[in-house]
C-alpha cells in the first residue's frame, strides 16, 4: 500500500464544449517523483493548474494528507514552463518575494534564507542580476530557488524541459532528482520527454482522453501492453 | 420609400384625447423605427448600387437583377422578423455584457481596497507607486500647467479688456484653474504618463504568468499589484493638481503682468480674494475621485488583458493600454460633469 501524500479523485475540467479532464484519478506518494506523460493538448498543464488553484475544476476532489480543502495550496510550489520570474526584480528580490509577502520573518532572517537558497542552487554570485541577464538554465534554477525557499511539501513542475536541448533537459531532470533528495519534497512533473521520465521518475502516469490510463513504476510502464503506452515506449 | 417596404400606417383617433394623441405619436415613432430596421436589413434591393460598382465589376455592363447591395453583415435569412429579433438580441447581449463588465470592475476595486487589511510591505509598494505616478509626472505637470496658465492669461486678458475688466484676470485664471482645468488636465497628463505604463506593466505581468506565479506563492495579486497603486493615487492626484493650480496661476501672472503690463498687485489681490475654500474643496475632491477612477481603470485593463477576445500576447497588452487611456479620459470628463453639476 502506497502512503499517498496527494490523492486526486474524479477531477473534471471543461472549456465550453471541450472537455479536457474527464475524471482524473491520481495518487502521488510522499517524497516521490511522479511524472505525468501525455501528448500535446492532452490536458497535462490543465491538470497541474487545477491542482495549484489557478483553474477551478468543475468537479472532483483533491486530498492532501487525506484531508480535502485548500490547505494543499499553501504547501505547494509551482515551477512554470517559462519560469514566470519577475523581470523587474533582481534574483535576490525574486527569491525573497514569497518570504516577504507570506511570512513574518525579520529582514536579516529573510536575507540569510535567500542567500542559502541561492547558494544551494549555485547562484550566490548572481544575486544582483536581473533574470534577463541569466542563461536559460540559470533562470530555471532561480525559479526553483524561489519555489524551494518556502519549503513546500509538493513541487509541481510544468514541462520543465520544454524547448531545451537534450543536454540541458538532462541537467534539469538531474537537478530535480538531486534537490528532491536534498530538500525531501514530492515532485509532480508534467512532461512529454519519455526518456527522462523513465530515468528519473519513481512512478509514471499517462494522461490520455482526459483520464489517467496508466499509473505505475517505470518497469510496469515498460512492460505494459496498453497500446498508448506502447506508442510512448516505442517513441523514446 | 424603397420598393417592397410596407409602412404600417396607424390612423389617429378621430376625436382623441391628449393621451390618445401621445399614444398615436409613440406608435407611429415605433412603426418608423421598425420600418427603418427593415430597410436597413433588407438583403435585396433591386437596382440599388450607390457607388456604381456593378457595371464596373461585371462584364457587359448589365446589372444583375438582384443582390446588388453589399451589406455590412451577412444575414442568415431574409425573414425580416427574425432579423429584428436577432438585432434586439444582439443589443440585449451587449447591454448585459456592459453591466457584467461594470460589476466586475466594481468588485475589482472593492477587493483591491479590502486587501489593505492583509497586504504585506504596503509602504514599500506605495512608495514605488508614488514614484511612478508622482515624481515621474511632475515635469510634465509643471510644463503643461505653466503653458495652460500662459494661454489663459493671454486669452483672458484680451477678452476681459474688451469689457474694461482686464484687472479681473487674476480671478479668471485662478477660478478657471481651480474649479475645472487643473483637476481635469492634471488627471489626463497623469493617465497619459503613468496610467498607460501601469496598464502595460500589469498586462505584461499577466501574459508572462507573473500574476499566476503570485497566486501559486499564496500572494494576493490584487494586494501586491493594485492596492499600492490605488493608495498612491489618493496622495498623488491632489498634490499634483495643487501643483498644477499654483504653476498655472503663475503662468497667468507671467503673461498678464510681465508680457501685457497688468499690475501684479491687482493680479495677486484678485487671485487671493476670488478663490474660496469651497473652490479648493471642489478641486481636491475632483482630483481624488479622478485619481481613484482612472488608476483603477488602468489597473483593471491590464489585469484583464488576457480576457480580450480574438487577441492575445503583445497585441492584447497594446489594446488594453490604449483602452485604459481612452476609457480613463472619457471617465474623467463624464465624472467631472457629474461632480460639477452636484457642487455648482
Amino acid at each position: 500500500m502506497i502512503a499517498a501524500l496527494l490523492t486526486v479523485t474524479g477531477l473534471r475540467k471543461q472549456f465550453g464544449e471541450h472537455a479536457v479532464l474527464c475524471g482524473v484519478d491520481l495518487v502521488v506518494p510522499r517524497s516521490s517523483i511522479v511524472c505525468v506523460l501525455g501528448r500535446s493538448g492532452a490536458g497535462k498543464s490543465v491538470l497541474l493548474k487545477c491542482l495549484a488553484g489557478l483553474l477551478k475544476p468543475d468537479a472532483g476532489e483533491i486530498r492532501f494528507e487525506g484531508k480535502p480543502g485548500p490547505d494543499f495550496r499553501k504547501q505547494c510550489g509551482y515551477l512554470f514552463q517559462a519560469n514566470a520570474l519577475f523581470d523587474s526584480l533582481t534574483a535576490f528580490e525574486n527569491v525573497a518575494l514569497p518570504l516577504e509577502q507570506t511570512t513574518r520573518q525579520r529582514v536579516d532572517e529573510i536575507k540569510a534564507a535567500v542567500m542559502t537558497a541561492l547558494k544551494n542552487l549555485g547562484l550566490e554570485k548572481f544575486a544582483d542580476y536581473f533574470p534577463a541577464q541569466l542563461s536559460g538554465g540559470m533562470q530555471k534554477r532561480l525559479a526553483l530557488a524561489r519555489v524551494l525557499v518556502t519549503r513546500p511539501s509538493v513541487v509541481l513542475f510544468d514541462e520543465p524541459t520544454a524547448g531545451l536541448d537534450p543536454l540541458a533537459s538532462n541537467a534539469v531532470f538531474s537537478m530535480i532528482k538531486e534537490y528532491r533528495e536534498q530538500f525531501d519534497f514530492t515532485a509532480l512533473v508534467v512532461t512529454h520527454d519519455v526518456t527522462q521520465a523513465l530515468a528519473t521518475a519513481d512512478r509514471l502516469a499517462l494522461l490520455e482522453n482526459g483520464r489517467i490510463q496508466f499509473q505505475g513504476t517505470a518497469a510496469e510502464f515498460l512492460a505494459s501492453d496498453y497500446s498508448v503506452v506502447r506508442s510512448f515506449v516505442n517513441s523514446k | 420609400m424603397p420598393t417592397g417596404c410596407v409602412a404600417k400606417k396607424i390612423t389617429p383617433y378621430p376625436n382623441g384625447t391628449g393621451r390618445d394623441r401621445i399614444e398615436f405619436q409613440a406608435m407611429n415613432c415605433l412603426a418608423t423605427i421598425i420600418q427603418s430596421l427593415r430597410d436597413a436589413v433588407s438583403p435585396v434591393r433591386p437596382g440599388y448600387d450607390p457607388f456604381g460598382l456593378v457595371p464596373r465589376l461585371r462584364e457587359g455592363n448589365a446589372p444583375r437583377p438582384h443582390a446588388t447591395r453589399h451589406l455590412p453583415f451577412v444575414l442568415p435569412k431574409a425573414n425580416e422578423d427574425a432579423v429584428i429579433t436577432h438585432l434586439l438580441r444582439t443589443v440585449g447581449r451587449r447591454s448585459l455584457a456592459v453591466v457584467a463588465g461594470l460589476g466586475d470592475f466594481a468588485e475589482f476595486v472593492v477587493r483591491a481596497f479590502t486587501a489593505v487589511g492583509h497586504a504585506r510591505q504596503l509602504r514599500k509598494g506605495v512608495a514605488r507607486a508614488i514614484h511612478q505616478q508622482g515624481v515621474r509626472c511632475l515635469l510634465v505637470i509643471t510644463v503643461v500647467s505653466l503653458f495652460s496658465g500662459l494661454v489663459l492669461g493671454l486669452q483672458g486678458y484680451y477678452v476681459l479688456a474688451r469689457f474694461g475688466s482686464a484687472g479681473l484676470l487674476g480671478t479668471f485664471v485662478s477660478l478657471t484653474l481651480t474649479r475645472e482645468l487643473a483637476p481635469v488636465l492634471a488627471t489626463l497628463m497623469i493617465v497619459g504618463q503613468a496610467g498607460s505604463a501601469i496598464a502595460a506593466e500589469i498586462g505584461i505581468y499577466r501574459y508572462s504568468e507573473q500574476i499566476d506565479a503570485l497566486t501559486t506563492m499564496a500572494i494576493d495579486p490584487l494586494g501586491y499589484l493594485i492596492t499600492p497603486r490605488l493608495l498612491a493615487a489618493l496622495l498623488v492626484f491632489p498634490i499634483l493638481t495643487t501643483a498644477f493650480v499654483l504653476m498655472g496661476t503663475f503662468g497667468g501672472y507671467l503673461s498678464g503682468c510681465w508680457l501685457l503690463g497688468l499690475d501684479s498687485g491687482v493680479y495677486w489681490s484678485n487671485v487671493h480674494s476670488a478663490v474660496r475654500f469651497a473652490d479648493v474643496r471642489e478641486c481636491l475632491l475632483k482630483a481624488l475621485v479622478f485619481g481613484i477612477i482612472t488608476i483603477a481603470i488602468c489597473c483593471h485593463s491590464g489585469f484583464t488583458a488576457h480576457r480580450r477576445i480574438g487577441v492575445s500576447g503583445s497585441r492584447a497588452v497594446s489594446i488594453s493600454t490604449t483602452r485604459a487611456v481612452v476609457f480613463s479620459s472619457i471617465a474623467t470628463l463624464a465624472t467631472d460633469y457629474v461632480i460639477t453639476s452636484f457642487l455648482v
